[in-house]
């Protein structure tokens, strides 16, 4: 069994996002950068189908030279090799361009199953694993709570409005974690240097085959315009008057007038 | 793995998870759990089944080497010579299951918040200082005492309270005492605990290199477990630093008249937080200190010092919580014991169980009848509120003269502080809430 696992690294889930002088980007000086979450669960699921079924894990990641600490982890928790496109000119791309520069890389490559996280939590694009697999023009299946792979043919669970859907299809297929499918294994310090010894493949563009001009910036389908922090939570307001009858005539009177959210 | 050796020295014999007149349960997690696996001895035959490979790791095994407190009640009443190491032999099967990743989600976070965050609350390091505003007590430059208050002093709402309260003992009495506040870092003691002796490594050096680097030579903790892991651990790594526990420093201030106890008539316990006594051999300080307050009655609980129960917190259970909650948790079934001293204060020392004991009061519905206070609280007469004579039994308090007090644990808004809330209004209130007896 080949497996491919896409892994992006984003900064730390309880980092305080500041956006950048520019408007449209982040400060990313005191940010701690991380695996994605979702792509945790995506290499711990891998680990484990290669436990019952043999096989290989190849962990595959775009992105600036730090990326290759999230590659580093993801070794340290099993994945046997990783391959890292990392060129300037692909920095800045959308989720399709990093959809087609991911898919480029996967067409060379052998592989029965490719995970991805179901969205990154930097920017929850929800896109590039579906990308993905419409480049290779294979199916996909998202937000997957469980999976059982027998006789080339795999069987997941995913949740869908408060229902269970199980989906079946054939190798070779993309299907994208949902919390739920596994709890990923901590991996220590020596680990990681440890995972040091695996290889890891440094990718271009040029070597992918892709025109830097179709991807980047230049090839940006979508732009941002700008970027705004969500507004403050305010404070909880205590009514007290009188009596209970003035508490709640007030309240109406708040929630109608000031908050709007009651119709007179 | 380290110590497999001594697994198979024990035979079994149980006393490990008694008292030491051997009258009742005093190992935490068998109090909770009451299966001879969450013992020690049980502990060390499982984990003996496991070096043979007669059994694997699977997610009981690691909860029942999780829920262990390192209390070190069984390393003072087990029987062999193993006893020294009896829980280094657990912290080195935590740390096979580190190793293999097999830990926990709940542990694993715990050590993922403080390598990526450097604390379990996964707070920004600059809102490490923010428990000190107001207090008057300065950044450390060259101050002869370095006050370290740790990840509960410095982000538990408990536990800054802690902090303020003792830093502001010392700001009062002049004492040359900084903090190192957003550049303080998590003490590990409770990593290293729960098996991560790599992160544990990392912190310990970290910190050394810090302490050395701003010329820290004597530290006062606020937390035990970091009194234990500078003063036990940190020499191991080059760190050598004259260590104290805040209730130490309190006594000598006390002996030589720089801080003068303030006159309270209430009626106290205390609770002899872990690693203050049994791991740091301190029991005699804080009981001393609080001789020192006027008027202050103190009368012992049924076990204390060597033989305290503890709070259920140590040993990271106060981060992963793998112990749970419960009528049987260990801080619970404290709370109770200290209620049968009739004491309207329970005196602690340590920010985690500040907050173990605190939530247990509360669950246990007896927020009117005993409050949770550390030393530096006690000293400064904190609970003047509560010094009308009462017994643990009275059911009804004349609420009238607790109204200050009251408004701040059943956390009726301040703005209605002054209301004046009648007796009856109070009774009617507890007879609602769920007690122990009507539960059952």
């Amino acid at each position: 069994m080949e497996i491919v696992v896409l892994v992006k690294q984003v900064p730390d889930t309880e980092a305080m996002i500041q956006i950048a002088e520019d408007g449209v980007s982040l400060k990313t000086e005191k940010i701690t950068w991380i695996m994605n979450p979702y792509d945790e669960f995506a290499v711990e699921e891998a680990v484990r189908i290669r436990a019952s079924l043999g096989g290989r894990v190849t962990v595959l990641a775009l992105g600036p030279e730090s990326t290759v600490t999230a590659i580093r982890t993801a070794l340290a928790m099993g994945a046997d090799k990783g391959i890292h496109i990392h060129d300037p000119a692909a920095e800045g791309s959308d989720s399709l361009s990093t959809g087609k520069i991911l898919a480029a890389a996967l067409k060379d490559m052998p592989y029965d199953l490719i995970i991805a996280g179901q969205r990154a939590m930097d920017d929850d694009g929800y896109q590039v694993g579906a990308a993905v697999a419409e480049y290779l023009d294979i199916p996909q299946i998202s937000m997957v709570i469980k999976q059982e792979i027998v006789g080339g043919k795999i069987i997941c669970h995913r949740t869908e409005d408060g229902a269970l859907v199980t989906v079946e299809s054939e190798l070779p297929v993309l299907f994208t974690t949902q919390r739920g499918l596994n709890e990923p294994r901590y991996v220590t310090f020596p680990g990681i240097i440890k995972a040091k010894k695996k290889p890891v493949e440094v990718k271009t563009l040029e070597d992918l085959g892709i025109d830097p001009q179709t991807v980047g910036p230049a090839g940006q389908k979508v732009t941002i315009v700008a970027l705004h922090s969500p507004p403050k939570r305010i404070g909880v307001r205590m009514i007290v008057r009188e009596t209970e009858q003035e508490n709640a005539a007030e309240l109406v009177r708040i929630l109608s007038e000031e908050v709007k959210v009651l119709l007179a | 793995m380290e110590y497999a050796d001594l697994t198979r020295l024990c035979f079994r014999c149980g006393y490990c998870k008694f008292s030491a007149d051997y009258g009742e349960i005093n190992c935490p997690s068998y109090l909770k759990f009451g299966f001879d696996t969450y013992a020690p001895g049980g502990r060390m035959w499982l984990i003996k089944a496991w070096l043979t490979h007669q059994i694997d790791i699977s997610a009981n095994y690691m909860k029942i080497l999780y829920t262990c407190a390192t209390c070190g009640n069984c390393k003072e009443q087990c029987v062999m010579d193993l006893k020294t190491n009896l829980l280094d032999v657990f912290e080195a099967a935590k740390s096979e299951l580190v190793e293999e990743g097999a830990v926990p989600p709940a542990v694993r976070d715990y050590f993922k918040a403080i390598s990526i965050n450097g604390n379990p609350y996964k707070e920004p390091q600059s809102e490490r200082g923010k428990w000190a505003e107001g207090i008057g007590i300065e950044v450390f430059d060259g101050h002869e005492y370095l006050f370290y208050v740790g990840d509960v002093g410095s982000y538990d709402e408990r536990g800054k309270k802690m902090a303020r309260s003792v830093a502001s003992v010392f700001v009062d009495a002049g004492l040359s005492v900084g903090m190192l506040g957003e550049e303080e870092l998590s003490d590990g003691n409770d990593v290293k605990a729960l098996g991560e002796k790599w992160l544990f490594q990392y912190l310990a050096e970290e910190n050394i290199k810090l302490f050395n680097a701003r010329g820290v030579k004597k530290i006062i903790t606020l937390d035990p477990h970091a009194y234990n892991a500078f003063r036990v651990e940190y020499p191991k790594f080059g760190g050598n630093f004259e260590v104290q526990h805040y209730a130490q420093l309190f006594l000598t201030l006390i002996r030589n008249k720089t801080i003068h106890p303030e006159t309270s008539d209430l009626k106290v316990t205390y609770h002899d937080p872990c690693y203050l006594g049994r791991h740091g051999g301190v029991y005699d300080a804080p009981r001393e200190v609080l001789k020192y307050v006027p008027g202050l009655h103190f009368s012992e609980m049924r076990r204390n010092g060597k033989n305290a129960l503890c709070c259920g917190g140590g040993g990271g259970n106060f981060f992963t919580d793998m112990m749970g909650g419960g009528e049987e948790s260990p801080a619970r079934i404290r709370v109770r014991e200290a209620l049968e001293t009739g004491c309207q204060g329970l005196v602690v020392a340590c920010p985690l169980c500040a907050k173990m004991l605190d939530d247990a009061v509360k669950a246990e519905g007896v927020e009117t009848r005993i409050r949770i206070q550390d030393l530096a609280e006690t000293l400064k007469g904190a609970c003047r509120e509560m010094t009308n004579s009462r017994t643990a039994g009275d059911d009804v308090l004349d609420m009238r003269s607790l109204t200050g007090y009251c408004c701040d644990l059943w956390k009726i808004p301040s703005i209605l502080r002054d209301r004046i809330i009648g007796p009856d209004d109070i009774r009617e209130d507890a007879e609602k809430r769920p007690t122990r007896r009507s539960a059952l």
